[in-house]
């Protein structure tokens, strides 16, 4: 079937979609496909790097008593492959084949936020790029992935942590922004008849995984701004000598950690679905319980951090409940996996190259969890912590439920991607090379840990007779890299002469099958209308409803001149409204350079250059939110929306800038909730509060300021009100004093800080105090440049007139709304509690 | 949006009788209620067992039961009757959903997150359960 309905057509649309050109253009880029390409070549670019640092340490650990690269070295390897393969390849890519993904799966345009996605390929990149800056200046990270202080604290470690810590910083943010996008655009961007029922299980777990990114890697971003903090300012957060707190760091690193897995785990399983189902030939059988597994594993992953504490000496009491926990949460992956194997019972499914790597993940991950339920007990993980018992299990169910899944997809997707087949044979190689490779490599490992061999030492003694297993397992290490190459050999080969792709090889079922390989940029030229949880099995026999019918006939190879896609009801999947995509732009691409040089500023202690850094970026920011006026015409003026009988510019859950909010908000809370935590771990654990002999902070000064941020974002909800009302003059007029009530509030504040008879280095209660009034005051900034940059546009706004401007001023209210509350909860947490509770 | 007896008609041929939707609200307390009940379980258990026990509270003890293992038995009955009442609130909606107008009407995406927050309140209920197994081997003292 053409998919245009005439030349002139298919070029004005397709030249809608294109990016301008030149490097400036490459630059600019904002459409999904390209930029998950470059997510997942970036990825993989780092695992190699990972690979080849894990095939040194193998060389160094080969031979007792080995001095090939020494303990330093050492130190830097197993750092650097943790850090690379957790936070550089693992979530990277799998957020990368998503974002190609999702929008094809559901039958979407792009993302809900374009430049959200070019933003977070720039920011993972140089956060990369920051982390392998450190091997330029031989200031290499050695404090493992998971930096524990005090090892990581400034007086144990150099210049390699805050390489680390900066360079993870900008990954995180690179993860978080991801994650909102993948969750907003799953909730509000699908076709007519894809409903949350219909709903295909990668995307289930790819909303699931991206809710988890959005907590979890926040918590990790504030623990890793409190440790740069210690580190450059000298905060007292984690330094005991000065009322700070060790485990504080543990406990938020790992709150972060364990999630961390599943956020990885998950959208593999997700993989494992689609391709069963595929090589099946069958539904999947159990679907609604695959769903709450999914959801039940999202959830229980988040209480399970306290396994990876169980030697730190804390009550058994409370060990015992985590224990509990990781024991559960197998009975979900349980689920799933007797899902897949319900749905692959009685059928013959084709062995061709997915499917083995289906069938590797299943053998060896399930391996992987008989040793992740052994360790869940107590007295068992006391005796092989810090072994490496510990280093097969985790490969086990990391390599095992996350890389076999991963190159299962790479051979089952590429060629949709690339309209190439990859070779058959060499699949397979790789399959059995990987397989036997990683078997090799890590199974020996578990009797190596359970006879003694620590974990994160650089050698071991001969008298532990464990040599013959480290030889076995440096061989099958170079076998796993054979395999590893053999897959990089298929890749390149199919590229050049790999046999063309056809739509749907594999006959599979769902929509990213319907389109060609590779798909058009814009995904969809006609959207399509779902009926079934396999769409293509089961396409749509008649047409039953009207209203998708007609936005659908409307939207087909339009509009022309500004991009846009059908916007969903979240539950339902009933069209609501065209939502507008943004289009190129380098703005992206500079907030994050901004970002980078702000922290470049702090690596290099040319604190003068943060910043500089920081307004760059912000005048980046505000180039990026800019409305563009000459679209907003052709949008008003365009017959689509009247056709679709959808609108266009929508408030409120109808918008997905709403959603995009609403999750800002979230992770602003869960940033300000660690902030809170961190406050009352460190008075329990304190014999006085306040510290340094001080008494309860007086409120002369903060009860007034406080009330003012309350009228403050009172002053922003009545202008919202008026706004609807039509009102100018209140309208206006209670902008600016929200504004002129926030810039009063930021000027006690600090003069209040001004005033204060302790610093943040003096102890850790000074130090969480000046840091929660700092994160409030950078809110509230936020939020008077906001307030100021729509009294700036209400100024031209024609009042009446349908517009984005409506949508903005909600989303602005709802910002000051949030920085209301938060400067409350501040409030008592600093100035109340210690007084009610003290 | 509300639960609320809606008087508009699809255009579908059905007869004209008031369409009730299940609400956004019961959706949600549906989907994710068991959950949030484990993970308040969770961490109030963790938060009463590690600073009960090192405040001391174990030193008194009542019917032979240590205070904090009184309080974690109480938010134990707590989480699991908030599990319980989320469960009964889905299998009450399940049992309307099915014969209502609006799982055809909706495509039965309400039916299917109701199904599905089923199982997982379920779930739920059997792993608080169990999380709770190591307060009876602490009732003594910590």
């Amino acid at each position: 079937m053409s998919d245009f309905a005439s030349i002139d057509q298919k070029s004005a649309f397709e030249k809608t979609w294109t990016r301008p050109p030149g490097v400036w253009g490459w630059l600019s880029v904002v459409n999904n496909q390209p930029l998950a390409c470059r997510f997942m070549i970036t990825a993989f670019s780092f695992f190699v790097a990972g690979g080849v640092l894990a095939l040194l340490m193998r060389l160094q650990l080969t031979f007792p008593e080995s001095e090939f690269l020494g303990p330093q070295v050492y130190n830097q390897l197993f750092t650097m492959h943790g850090s690379t393969m957790m936070y550089l390849f693992a979530v990277p890519f799998l957020e990368g084949l998503a974002l190609y993904l999702i929008p094809l799966m559901i039958g979407s345009r792009d993302m809900a936020f374009p430049r959200m996605t070019a933003f977070s390929y720039w920011t993972f990149l140089f956060g990369g790029l920051v982390f392998y800056g450190s091997f330029l200046v031989g200031a290499i990270p050695d404090a493992g992935w998971f930096a524990y202080v005090p090892l990581s604290g400034p007086e144990y470690s150099g210049l390699g942590l805050d390489f680390w810590l900066l360079g993870l910083m900008m990954v995180e943010i690179a993860g978080i922004t991801a994650g909102i996008e993948l969750v907003v655009t799953i909730l509000k961007l699908r076709s007519p008849g894809m409903g949350l029922h219909r709903l295909p299980v990668f995307a289930w777990t790819i909303l699931v995984t991206g809710v988890m990114i959005i907590f979890a890697f926040t918590v990790l971003l504030m623990a890793t701004a409190l440790l740069e903090l210690d580190r450059a300012v000298g905060t007292r957060f984690f330094d005991p000598l000065f009322g700070g707190n060790a485990l504080l760091w543990q406990h938020l690193f790992w709150f972060f950690g364990h999630p961390e897995v599943y956020i990885a785990f998950l959208p593999a399983t997700g993989i494992v679905s689609m391709i069963v189902v595929t090589f099946a030939r069958r539904t999947l059988v159990g679907y609604p319980l695959v769903v709450a597994a999914i959801l039940l594993t999202g959830f229980i992953s988040f209480g399970l951090w306290a396994h990876h504490m169980y030697t730190t000496g804390l009550p058994v009491f409370a060990l015992s409940f985590f224990a509990a926990a990781s024991l559960m949460i197998g009975v979900a992956s349980g689920i799933q996996i007797f899902a897949w194997i319900a749905t692959l019972w009685g059928t013959r499914p084709v062995l061709s190259s997915p499917m083995l790597y289906m069938i590797g993940f299943v053998f060896i991950f399930v391996l992987g969890g008989f040793t992740g339920v052994m360790v869940a007990v107590v007295p068992f993980d006391w005796q092989v912590h810090d072994t490496f018992f510990i280093v097969a299990h985790l490969h086990y169910v990391l390599i095992g439920g996350v890389l076999f899944p991963v190159f299962g997809g790479l051979h089952y997707w590429l060629p949709k991607f690339t309209g190439r087949m990859l070779d058959e044979r060499l699949g397979r190689w790789s399959f059995w090379l990987n397989f036997i490779g990683f078997n090799l490599t890590f199974f020996p490992m578990h009797i190596m840990g359970l006879l003694g061999m620590p974990r994160r030492v650089y050698t071991y003694p001969a008298e532990l007779e464990i040599g013959g297993y480290n030889v076995v397992a440096t061989a099958g290490s170079f076998i796993l890299g054979a395999g590893f190459l053999c897959l990089a050999v298929n890749f390149f080969r199919s590229l050049l002469r790999g046999e063309p792709a056809e739509a749907n090889p594999w006959k599979a079922d769902s929509l990213e099958w319907s389109v060609s390989s590779p798909p058009p940029i814009f995904n969809y030229f006609r959207f399509p209308v779902v009926a079934s949880r396999n769409p293509v099995w089961h396409p749509v026999k008649e047409r039953s409803d009207e209203q998708a019918e007609r936005a659908v006939e409307a939207m087909a190879g339009g509009p022309v001149g500004w991009r846009a896609t059908l916007a969903c009801e979240p539950v339902s999947g009933r069209p609501m409204s065209i939502h507008v995509l943004a289009g190129p732009s380098s703005a992206p691409f500079l907030m994050a350079l901004g970002l980078l040089i702000a922290f470049l500023g702090v690596l290099t202690e040319w604190y003068g250059v943060l910043p500089v850094g920081l307004v760059f970026a912000a005048m980046a920011l505000v180039r990026w939110l800019s409305p563009d006026e000459e679209e907003l015409k052709m949008i008003r003026e365009s017959s689509v929306p009247q056709r679709a009988g959808l609108p266009v510019f929508v408030t409120g859950t109808q918008s997905v800038g709403w959603w995009g909010m609403v999750s800002l908000i979230v992770v602003s809370g869960v940033a300000l909730a660690v902030l809170v935590y961190a406050y009352f771990y460190l008075w329990l654990f304190s014999p006085e509060w306040p510290q340094g002999g001080l008494g309860p902070p007086g409120m002369a000064v903060a009860l007034p300021t406080h009330l003012l941020l309350l009228l403050a974002g009172g002053a922003a909800y009545g202008s919202w009100v008026y706004y609807q009302r039509k009102e100018v003059k209140p309208t206006l007029g209670l902008l600016v004093g929200a504004a002129l009530l926030g810039a009063l509030f930021i000027g006690l504040k600090l003069f209040e800080q001004t005033r204060f008879d302790f610093l943040p280095q003096d102890h850790a209660y000074g130090s969480i105090f000046y840091v929660m009034g700092w994160f409030l005051i950078a809110y509230v900034l936020a939020a008077v440049v906001m307030a100021g940059a729509m009294l700036i546009r209400l100024r031209t706004h024609e009042w009446g007139r349908p517009g984005v401007m409506t949508l903005h001023l909600q989303l602005t209210t709802m910002f000051w709304g949030f920085v209301s509350a938060a400067g409350a909860v501040v409030f008592t947490v600093l100035y109340l509690a210690s007084r009610v509770l003290g | 949006m509300s639960d609320t007896n809606d008087k508009e008609v699809k255009s579908t041929g059905m007869p004209e009788e008031p369409v009730r939707r299940t609400g956004n609200g019961k959706l949600a307390v549906c989907l994710v209620g068991g959950g949030v009940a484990w993970l308040f379980h969770l961490i109030l258990a963790v938060v009463l067992a590690e600073f009960g026990c090192v405040a001391g509270w174990d030193a008194n003890v009542f019917l032979g039961i240590n205070l904090v293992a009184w309080m974690l038995l109480a938010v134990t009955v707590v989480a699991l009757a908030a599990c319980a009442a989320a469960t009964i609130l889905c299998w009450k909606e399940k049992q309307d959903a099915s014969n209502r107008i609006d799982a055809e009407i909706r495509g039965g995406g309400p039916l299917f997150l109701i199904q599905s927050g089923l199982i997982a309140n379920v779930s739920f209920f059997f792993v608080i359960a169990v999380q709770s197994i190591p307060i009876f081997y602490f009732l003594g003292n910590c």
